[in-house]
């Protein structure tokens, strides 16, 4: 394998993944912007997402792997909402901690429960997408299903887009994280607009554990890793800021697989965490800032 | 008389806390009271920040696994003894803490979470990364217990029993200074610029220097909490820097109640033993150890402590009225008072649940 082959291989490795990262981040970013709060439990709605794609296509046969997305992203979106009226709506009036420690709790029940369900040394799930595999040129290798995550990814990027943009609940939606108060005198409920953030980032995480089940090994305790890696997505593109975050992911992705694959896989979180600590510094609000979302 | 009905209590606490290793003996138990010991001094120093100034951190491990670090570095590699340690400990923290300081306090709300959570992340990956120097995953061993005095005769602290009288003494004396600092004029600072900064700092108290302040001092309180630790359990490995043990003290301090001194002590209880007591539940213990806290935090909004000195005042407020009544004022009417009160919300409720029903049910004919 060539040089150049190698780096193109990792770039679209990365790619992929960074897809991935986006659809769980800008979950949380949505969340962020809209509910002003730091929703602890979306790592762990993603890796439902991927378990419940998974229980979907062992309950039945005949259920194939879109219609096991089209199940997980449903439920995992009633149990946003439930995260939202069980943990955030009690308290959502007393400061930005208290919601964020019912978040913890609830995300520690999740997993306690993901625990005992599916105990053992996690679980993988398989398509036929995983066996096609494609040369687009030299040696680089993808499979279908990375070719799948990434443009449902991408669709789903832009059904986002222009559902803030051009729908009239997006446009309360982002009206509500400008000014709360002038939004709730245009006749705009923020409680249902608070509900429906979380409900769109249950389903882009589950969206994003459905897709990614089939490429990595998925296990219960994986919900605190992709998390952490909300949080940096976030962080390197700017808070409550959704193209902040399609950049922060797809960079978090590219330089995760290029600094693993080219250089060594113990750098790349000391890496990482480097960059974040310089935008930090150098541009506090992130990349691309934080103006709405 | 009312010096004497305050102290009285704190003085018979102390004297079960000292005597507890003699009276109650079990290993097991007493290991965990050593580390709630710990853990309590680290809550304070939590407190402190979050409570005091009205920073929410996310990163507070990060001082206390950098100040485990550095003694266990000296101390097993070097061979210095356990107290040079302590300093090389509470100057790292503390020089850290100051460094780490000038980006990070003057970012606010959000932001200052995310980049204290930075802070842990590469802490806990330098751990991880650099393990020619600190072990890597599998830890760094053989840190030595403390010992005071020299040669055979010093006296050792590698026992458990030994230990807590350490760790008992090093919280009381944290729980004395934090109490003198918040009760000093730095301290007024303190909730100065944590009610109304601009305020503050139109009276002429500079924010970022009390925030920058309280910051150092919260991480070198937690770099002492790190200290006792890696002296108490002799090795340390990358998962000092997990997200558990922000989660741990961040329930501690909410759950004993935020802005108050005895607050982190009473939560460092609740954390600590809660889940001893649901070990009967065997793989359930964390979901109920969450349902707890879940309920805990929307139901007592103050904190446990908060809520018995609401409960407290609330008493006293209906003394002063009953006396002044010229009637009387011991618990039991106060607790028929309770009742009362407590009953008459139930029928309000149903009365108006009633009125509601039956309002329905005249439109409906």
């Amino acid at each position: 394998m060539s040089q150049f082959d190698l780096v193109m291989q990792q770039i679209i490795n990365g790619l992929v993944q960074g897809s991935v990262y986006v659809l769980i981040a800008v979950g949380f970013t949505l969340c962020l912007g809209v509910l002003k709060l730091i929703n602890v439990a979306q790592g762990h709605l993603y890796m439902l997402g991927a378990f419940m794609t998974y229980q979907a296509l062992e309950w039945s046969t005949s259920i194939n792997y879109p219609m096991a997305i089209v199940i997980s992203v449903i439920i995992v979106s009633f149990i946003g909402l439930c995260v939202h009226y069980i943990g955030i709506w009690p308290v959502q009036r007393r400061g930005e901690i208290a919601p964020i420690l019912t978040t913890v709790a609830l995300a520690f029940m999740i997993e306690n429960i993901a625990i005992i369900v599916w105990p053992g040394s996690g679980r993988s799930i398989e398509t036929s997408l995983s066996d096609n595999v494609r040369n687009p040129f030299g040696q680089v290798h993808i499979t279908d299903q990375r070719v799948m995550t990434f443009i449902a990814a991408i669709s789903l990027m832009l059904l986002l887009y222009l559902f803030l943009q051009r729908t009239r609940a997006g446009k309360a939606m982002r009206a509500t994280t400008q000014n709360q108060m002038s939004a709730s005198l245009m006749g705009i409920n923020p409680e249902y607009m608070r509900a429906l953030a979380m409900v769109l980032s249950a389903f882009l995480a589950a969206a994003g554990g459905a897709f990614m089940g089939p490429l990595f090994t998925i296990l219960p305790n994986m919900g605190l890793l992709y998390l952490f890696k909300a949080m940096i997505v976030v962080l390197i593109g700017g808070m409550g800021n959704v193209p902040g975050a399609v950049v922060g992911g797809l960079m978090l992705g590219m330089m995760e697989t290029l600094i693993g694959g080219l250089w060594s896989a113990a750098w790349v979180n000391v890496a990482v965490f480097g960059l974040i600590i310089l935008i930090l510094i150098v541009r506090p609000k992130g990349l691309l800032g934080s103006k709405g979302i | 008389m009312a010096k004497a009905k305050q102290t009285l209590p704190i003085l018979v606490l102390l004297g079960v806390a000292f005597a507890l290793p003699h009276i109650w003996d079990r290993p097991y138990y007493m290991h965990l009271m050593v580390l709630l010991w710990i853990m309590a001094i680290f809550a304070i120093s939590y407190n402190l920040y979050l409570g005091f100034l009205g920073g929410f951190s996310m990163g507070q491990p990060a001082f206390f696994g950098v100040g485990g670090y550095a003694t266990g570095l000296v101390t097993a590699k070097l061979d210095w003894p356990a107290g040079l340690g302590l300093l090389v400990a509470v100057g790292v923290v503390g020089v850290g803490a100051f460094i780490i300081g000038f980006p990070a306090l003057r970012l606010k709300g959000p932001y200052f979470v995310l980049i204290t959570i930075a802070l842990l992340g590469i802490v806990g990956n330098l751990s991880n990364t650099l393990y020619k120097v600190t072990g890597g995953s599998s830890g760094l061993r053989n840190i030595p217990a403390p010992v005071i005095g020299v040669g055979n005769k010093g006296w050792d602290f590698h026992t458990t029993n030994y230990f807590y009288y350490l760790a008992l003494g090093f919280l009381i004396v944290t729980y004395l200074l934090v109490h003198w600092l918040i009760y000093s004029r730095i301290g007024r600072g303190f909730i100065a610029v944590r009610d109304n900064e601009d305020l503050a700092n139109s009276l002429g108290i500079n924010p970022f220097r009390y925030k920058m302040i309280g910051f150092i001092a919260s991480a070198v309180i937690s770099g002492v909490a790190g200290w006792l630790y890696a002296h108490y359990v002799h090795i340390l490995d990358p998962t000092v820097f997990g997200f558990n043990y922000v989660f741990d003290v961040m329930f501690m301090v909410i759950l004993g109640g935020t802005g108050t001194l005895p607050g982190p002590v009473v939560g460092a209880f609740i954390v600590v033993f809660i889940p001893e007591i649901l070990r009967m539940a065997a793989e359930w213990r964390m979901f109920y150890f969450a349902l707890f806290m879940l309920a805990m935090i929307i139901f007592m909004p103050m904190g446990l402590w908060g809520f018995v000195k609401m409960q407290q005042m609330r008493y006293q407020e209906w003394k002063a009225m009953r006396l002044a009544e010229g009637l009387s004022a011991g618990l039991p009417s106060y607790l028929m008072y309770l009742g009362k009160e407590y009953w008459g919300k139930v029928t309000d409720f149903t009365s108006l649940m009633r009125a509601k029903f039956r309002r329905g049910a005249d439109q409906e004919v």
